[in-house]
């Protein structure tokens, strides 16, 4: 009766794995974004994903199956008598060999979307983000994104000039609280600061992921290329109100114009409408 | 399987069964009783009183209960508020008709939809007295809205119009429950669970208490203490930069809309509670913790006979403050347009900014570092008019607080040249920042103009009216080799501690200059 029930119990599990592979494409269980990232780097971070949930399913469905196989023979078998093994030297090299080539394989294999979403810049600067893409300095504090972006038309063109823009408040900075506007089809960068704690910057559709270091600016850049509004959440546990941390990521066409506008709004003195920004604009537009 | 300890006491267990139970059976049993015992209630949440109630009741149990229960039945408890005609709070209001009255039940057809679901309603029949009730049912597509109660429903004839009041102050509160209450308590005493947290340092402001009505940043003339619409708006959307309060920016519209109007509920409710303590005072207990003299005949004057004058003379002073507050007549706007903002202009902010006139450096500092020589004095408790124990400056709510930095970039209250110019001309609410509308509207514009120079420039000028910062040697003139003498002692103030510019004129104001300060409050 147990051997039976052993049988079935290692039996179940791979035709689950599999069911729940065959169904998931339509139960919508995939990544945000209705299955599409907003960057092309997203969308091959996605292939990687599939690619190695497919090698581990693969895997996993053969491992229980085999597993299940010889349990099943072996509750048949009422006439041999267990023996005891050394193993089999052949089989163990096989199954280190075998495994260690699909890592490796896997190694090699994701270096490339590495190295683009986080080294790359740092080797060659000419194809990673170029200074000129500089967009916004988001600094994570418990619990909110505060963002500080450079005077609309501001072009940096080199990274010390960025380093000195980070260091301090600068004339014409415009600011903003839990909404951040980026570029579309276009690489946008930015630098990411913490206030108090760690956070991380977090937008799923864009596959972005970024943990924000208290006294450190960490640059991150991604180049969305759906229009829309993202959500940004934290993903790192800051404090009781972590959950608190939402924010939004809109892409826009006309990143410059917005910003002026945002810009025109900060300088609004009560008197003079506050330039392309139309009249009865909100009193509590700005931070 | 077979061994464990009995579980003895488990609720409504039958004890021939129980013999065969197990250590496992019993845990997955009282797991499954768990929702039953933490889950499916709905908390009832309680206001709870001002501290100084508890010491009424000890002398005059008539005035305790009293004010209790008026705040009761004017207020309601957090679970079935209470939406009082006599408060400017929009409650919510949709007029309907009566359908069909049966038994304890009405059905009422509504002409528009409710943004929200309707709990607990007050229903008001033409213009009978509002009654509460709950709702039972709602159809959207047909707008029909039942509602029930604990006895018969009065008898009216279908048609008969009526108005069900309170679905946004309902909003409002879930809402508040959700994001607010954690630090701002279920009161609005500033005291809620995580409040605690923030209560460790020394200078974080705490959660506001709204019990007061006092809020800090609000754009009302100085000497109208509420807050308007905007302003709650406008802290709840920005947050309040350099605190705790973060930014609540993506709520959507009606949803910010709810929580102000809790927010002035809570403020209304406690502005009330406080003044009819405060008419209630002589039954307080005496300082050596006796009952007043004449305690009978002055319960009998203040408990009984003048209360519900005293509570309608509350109700009204306080509605007529927020009303006031909305009033445009009231709002902190400037006249003429911001002065450009030049070298020139920041110079003359400048001078302003250490004139014994205005004196922001009394407080601020000579650098704008919130280091004024105004804080090392001992300020007055100004509701005992005892002295602080220690010096340093204090808001209304008795917290140690700090002017601002100027130099860091970050303005609570707005970087809006409009935000700045209402805190010069307004000052800040509750606390010793003081309103300067006396001043001349263009040196208020200079000032705003210099104000937020300093975190880009600093806040030291040449006699050339350039501005130079410590160790930013863009503007240093090298021809002038005092200036960056001034520059390093600015910078780091604690290098030598004989030579501290910044302290010799702050020193003098300190003798001359507290008594006007005060009255400025």
């Amino acid at each position: 009766m147990s051997r039976i029930f052993w049988c079935l119990f290692f039996t179940v599990w791979p035709i689950i794995a599999i069911v729940v592979c065959a169904i998931s494409p339509a139960m919508d269980w995939a990544f945000p974004g209705n299955r599409e990232a907003a960057t092309p780097l997203g969308q091959r971070i996605d292939d990687l994903f599939y690619l190695i949930t497919g090698i581990v399913t693969v895997t996993f469905i053969g491992t229980m199956g085999a597993l299940s196989y010889v349990l099943w023979k072996g509750s048949k078998n009422e006439d041999e008598k267990a023996w005891f093994s050394h193993g089999s030297h052949n089989l163990e090299v096989i199954w280190t060999i075998v495994p260690a080539g699909v890592l490796l394989f896997i190694a090699l294999y994701q270096i490339d979307v590495w190295a683009i979403y986080r080294v790359r810049d740092h080797e060659n600067r000419d194809v990673g983000p170029r200074p000129s893409h500089l967009v916004a300095e988001v600094t994570a504090r418990q619990f909110e994104w505060r963002i500080r972006y450079p005077k609309p038309g501001t072009k940096f063109t080199t990274y010390k000039q960025i380093k000195a823009w980070l260091a301090k408040p600068h004339e014409g900075d415009v600011y903003a609280v839990n909404k951040l506007f980026v570029h579309l089809n276009r690489e946008t960068l930015i630098y990411l600061k913490s206030a108090d704690v760690q956070h991380a910057f977090f937008v799923p559709d864009l596959r972005v992921k970024q943990d924000a270091m208290p006294g450190q600016s960490i640059d991150i850049w991604f180049t969305v290329n759906k229009s829309g509004k993202f959500n940004l959440t934290c993903a790192e546990l800051c404090g009781w109100g972590h959950y608190k941390m939402r924010g939004e990521v809109e892409a826009v066409e006309d990143l410059e114009a917005k910003v002026k506008e945002l810009k025109d709004l900060q300088d609004y003195d009560g008197v003079t409408p506050p330039g392309t920004v139309p009249a009865g604009a909100s009193e509590e537009a700005t931070p | 399987m077979t061994s464990g300890s009995r579980l003895t006491c488990g609720p409504g267990s039958d004890p021939a069964e129980d013999n065969t139970l197990t250590t496992r059976h019993s845990i997955l049993r009282l797991l499954a009783l768990l929702p039953l015992v933490v889950g499916c209630a709905d908390y009832q949440a309680e206001f709870v009183n001002d501290e100084r109630v508890a010491a009424l009741e000890t002398t005059s149990s008539v005035a305790a209960t009293n004010l209790t229960n008026s705040l009761n039945t004017h207020f309601g408890t957090p679970n079935a508020l209470v939406a009082w005609g006599a408060l400017p709070i929009e409650f919510g209001e949709i007029s309907g008709t009566v359908l069909s009255a049966t038994g304890n039940s009405l059905r009422v057809s509504l002409e528009s939809d409710p943004p929200t679901a309707l709990n607990h309603v007050a229903v008001v029949l033409e213009t009978k007295t509002p009654q509460n009730r709950m709702a039972s049912s709602y159809d959207a597509d047909t707008r029909i809205l039942t509602l029930t109660e604990q006895e018969a429903a009065p008898a009216v004839t279908p048609g008969t119009p009526l108005r069900l009041i309170g679905h946004k102050l309902q909003a409002g509160r879930r809402l508040y429950m959700r994001h607010c209450m954690h630090c701002h308590g279920v009161t609005g005493d500033g005291n809620g669970p995580t409040a605690r947290y923030i209560r460790n340092h020394r200078f974080n402001p705490l959660p506001r208490d709204y019990r007061r009505g006092l809020f800090k940043f609000t754009s009302t003339k100085n000497g109208f203490y509420a807050a308007r619409r905007d302003d709650l708006r406008r802290t709840i959307k920005q947050g309040l930069a350099g605190t705790y309060m973060p930014s609540f920016l993506l709520l959507e519209p009606d949803e910010l809309d709810a929580i102000i109007e809790f927010v002035r509920f809570l403020a209304m409710r406690g502005e009330i509670e406080r003044r009819l303590l405060t008419h209630l005072a002589p039954l307080m207990p005496t300082d050596d913790g006796n009952p007043p003299r004449d305690l009978q005949s002055l319960e009998k004057e203040l408990a009984v006979d003048t209360f519900n004058e005293a509570l309608a003379d509350a109700a009204s002073l306080v509605a007529e403050n927020w009303t006031s507050a909305e009033d445009p007549e009231n709002l902190v706007i400037p006249t003429t347009a911001r002065l450009p903002d030049d070298e020139k202009s920041r110079l003359k902010g400048r001078n302003l900014f250490i004139s014994t006139k205005i004196n922001c450096a009394k407080c601020h500092g000579e650098g704008g570092r919130g280091n004024g020589g105004f804080l090392k004095d001992i300020q007055k408790n100004p509701e005992t008019q005892q002295n602080y124990p220690t010096p340093g400056l204090r808001d209304a709510w008795h917290k140690m607080i700090q002017p601002r930095n100027l130099t860091s970039g970050i303005y609570r209250g707005g970087r809006r040249p409009l935000d700045v110019y209402r805190r010069v001309t307004a000052g800040i609410k509750a606390t010793p920042m003081a309103g300067f509308a006396t001043v001349p509207e263009t040196d208020r514009w200079h000032i705003v103009n210099y104000v937020l120079s300093i975190p880009i420039d600093g806040a030291f000028f040449d006699e050339h009216g350039h501005q130079y910062h410590g160790g930013d040697d863009s503007h240093a003139d090298h021809d002038h080799p005092h200036d960056h003498e001034a520059d390093k002692s600015d910078d780091k103030p604690d290098d030598k501690p004989d030579d501290k510019p910044d302290d010799k004129p702050d020193d003098k104001p300190e003798t001359t200059q507290p008594k006007s300060a005060k009255d400025k409050k």
